[in-house]
């Protein structure tokens, strides 16, 4: 049975989406003849021809714009930002164009940005960033993560079919260590809905609600847990927004105890809201304090020593679920 | 472009109506009755009315430019543009965005996002999709100078010429700078549609204050995109512009009340050059394309659209809170 990684799944998604609607159209830096810095759109030129496949110049607010008038004109367009962390650069285009033109004027922007986010590889700060807090805080556009291989294919479909902005996160240490058989993501014509959460593994003692490649960090941590008598239940976000509170809020009803994980910085970050919305709509189902898992608030750091210390581990996990195991 | 007599005073009547409804939505804003900054000035008649009278109904356009000249033009009624001042615009908008950034995308109009020029990648982008999708259609973006400033006007412009897409980009000129514009580096020794030449684009001048120059340039770009020779930058500079709303709160003197649009009485021909519309009302005089008598009819045709429309948005009701979370998304999540 073939093996599909993650990057695979990625490139299956566009490819067999391109197939099935002309409308959709590919736009980014070196996307073409280079066939994408990590290769996910090699032979899209030589398939789809230029027309739709097109290597912009080096100006994330011009070609981003350049897809949001092309939705306008009736196409689908798909924007690879080259790191996610250039995305900065066309904050503008996206948070004040594709967000609030169905809002202010009914003109819907069904636009997908794309690109690889999260570090683990020594990218250093310029390359290995988490910006979603910046466009979950922007009305008006969709954010998702995807952890698995079939999430990582249905959820780029869902996106690209989808009638608003989609802000699709691929975590780039995923894209050639996670693996999935063909069988199991499925045919073309499976689609991941937006919004939908999912319960990886089923505990009674903690919830750690997560997303993107902490997902991986969770179930290490919920095996070493295991074997000391605390059980995990693990839940993968998959989308950002809209987010799947009610997922959140029967698994912190049914285990009573919630820890939240991410890669991304801690002030600001998913799990403050998180932690909000359940101390509201859930507080006397708690027996214990929220706790998170995050980043420190600072750049991500370059050195292995420092990056290793910057980014999440399964230990800083069952520390924290041992501590609030003692309540 | 070959237009008879009534297509030339039909022109005429919607500069009129451009500047009787800007100064009644001045006199609005002087009354209290508008909240937000007007923002809106005069003297860019020729441009926004003649710029937008050469695309069809098959082109799009968008306008950062402080009239609405352009979208009545586009179709937009008069009352429409008054209740988006008041706040109280019905479909598209509900009320939701109601200054100087209307769209329509079902009359080929694109909102503007409040900065400068973001609109002239999204009109290189709708051009770009126009292109390969074989329509026959050119995005017209109108920008204030204060535009070539922003890296969203230089980005548009090289996407644009890199895929020769059927973009027009109309820069006016103001005769001093608008308020945020501030300096531009090499606006005093050079043009500023001598800069598309940098981008390998082909560039032309019109003077901004003469309706038909612009109608001849624009539709020569226009035509130059729709035979697939890319993008064209024009530079209209004006002679005059002044904010309906000054620093003093007043409609300023020279197309005020007393003066207006009324070319026997300018003291010089320097003045009547200055001003669009007293310019080609003397223009279709001499040609015998205008009596006193037309003249008068069409002035009164705008006072009474104005009227009506004043009218009506007094009746119209503000947008309800209720749908205040609506339409953030196309179905909500």
């Amino acid at each position: 049975m073939t093996e599909v990684t993650y990057l695979e799944a990625i490139r299956q998604a566009m490819w067999e989406e391109m197939e099935r609607d002309p409308r959709v159209i590919l736009l980014g830096e070196d996307v073409g003849l280079y066939g994408g810095a990590f290769k996910v759109t090699a032979g899209f030129l030589e398939k789809f021809g230029k027309d739709r496949i097109i290597d912009t110049p080096i100006s994330e607010e011009g070609y981003t714009g350049v897809a949001i008038g092309a939705a306008f004109n009736g196409l689908r367009p798909i924007v690879e930002f080259q790191f996610i962390d250039f995305i900065a650069n066309a904050f503008n285009m996206i948070t004040n164009f594709a967000a609030k033109s169905r809002y202010r004027w009914g003109a819907g922007v069904p636009i997908v940005m794309r690109g690889p986010a999260g570090g683990g590889v020594r990218a250093g700060p310029f390359h290995s960033q988490n910006p979603e807090m910046h466009f979950v805080h922007t009305p008006g556009i969709k954010v998702v993560a995807p952890a698995t291989v079939a999430d990582a294919r249905g959820l780029l479909k869902a996106a690209i079919r989808d009638e608003d902005p989609v802000l699709y996160l691929e975590h780039k240490k995923l894209y050639r260590h996670v693996k999935a058989s063909s069988s199991e993501i499925g045919s073309p014509e499976d689609v991941v809905p937006i919004g939908k959460a999912m319960v990886r593994r089923r505990g009674g003692d903690i919830v750690v609600v997560t997303y993107s490649a902490m997902l991986y960090v969770a179930l290490e941590a919920a095996e070493i847990l295991a074997k000391e008598g605390i059980e995990l239940d693990v839940i993968d976000l998959r989308s950002l927004v809209p987010l799947d509170k009610e997922c959140i809020l029967e698994s912190v009803r049914r285990v009573n105890k919630l820890m939240i994980l991410h890669e991304d910085t801690r002030t600001g970050g998913m799990a403050g809201e998180i932690a909000a919305i359940v101390a509201d709509e859930a507080f006397d189902d708690l027996d214990g304090p929220i706790l998170r898992v995050t980043a420190p608030d600072t750049p991500v750091p370059y050195a292995a020593a420092l990056e290793d210390a910057f980014i999440p581990r399964a230990e800083d996990v069952v520390r924290a679920a041992r501590r609030l195991a003692a309540y | 472009m070959s237009l008879g007599k009534r297509e030339l005073q039909e022109l005429l009547f919607y500069m009129i109506l451009t500047r009787k409804l800007e100064e009644s939505l001045a006199r609005l804003h002087r009354e209290a009755r508008l909240s937000s900054p007007l923002g809106l000035r005069s003297g860019l008649e020729a441009v926004s009315v003649g710029a937008a009278f050469v695309p069809t109904p098959k082109d799009v356009l968008a306008s950062s430019l402080p009239t609405a000249g352009a979208l009545l033009l586009r179709g937009v009624k008069p009352i429409e543009i008054v209740l988006e001042f008041l706040g109280k615009g019905s479909e598209p908008t509900g009320g939701r965005d109601g200054i100087r950034h209307f769209g329509d995308l079902g009359r080929g109009i694109v909102a503007t996002s409040g900065h400068a020029a973001a609109h002239v990648g999204v009109m290189a982008g709708m051009a770009f999709a126009a292109q390969i999708q074989r329509q026959d259609r050119v995005a017209l973006a109108l920008v204030s100078d204060e535009a070539v400033a922003t890296g969203d006007f230089h980005e548009g412009l090289n996407f644009a010429a890199v895929r020769k897409a059927p973009l027009v980009v109309v820069v006016v000129r103001f005769p001093s700078a608008p308020r945020t514009g501030g300096p531009i580096a090499g606006g005093e020794i050079s043009q500023l549609y001598e800069r598309a030449r940098g981008y390998g684009l082909t560039s032309l001048p019109a003077d901004g204050s003469d309706l038909l120059q612009v109608v001849q340039i624009v539709e020569t770009a226009m035509d130059r995109a729709k035979a697939g020779e890319g993008p064209t930058l024009i530079e209209a500079p004006l002679r005059s512009s002044t904010r309906y709303i000054g620093n003093d709160d007043a409609i300023p003197a020279p197309f005020g009340e007393a003066a207006r649009l009324d070319p026997t009485r300018s003291e010089n021909e320097t003045d009547v050059d200055a001003n669009p519309i007293w310019r080609f009302e003397r223009f279709l005089m001499q040609q015998d394309w205008l009596s006193e008598a037309e003249r008068t009819a069409i002035t009164a045709r705008a006072d009474e659209a104005v009227s009506d429309a004043l009218r009506a948005a007094d009746a119209a009701p503000s947008p309800s809170p209720l749908h205040l979370e609506e339409r953030v998304f196309h179905r909500v999540p």
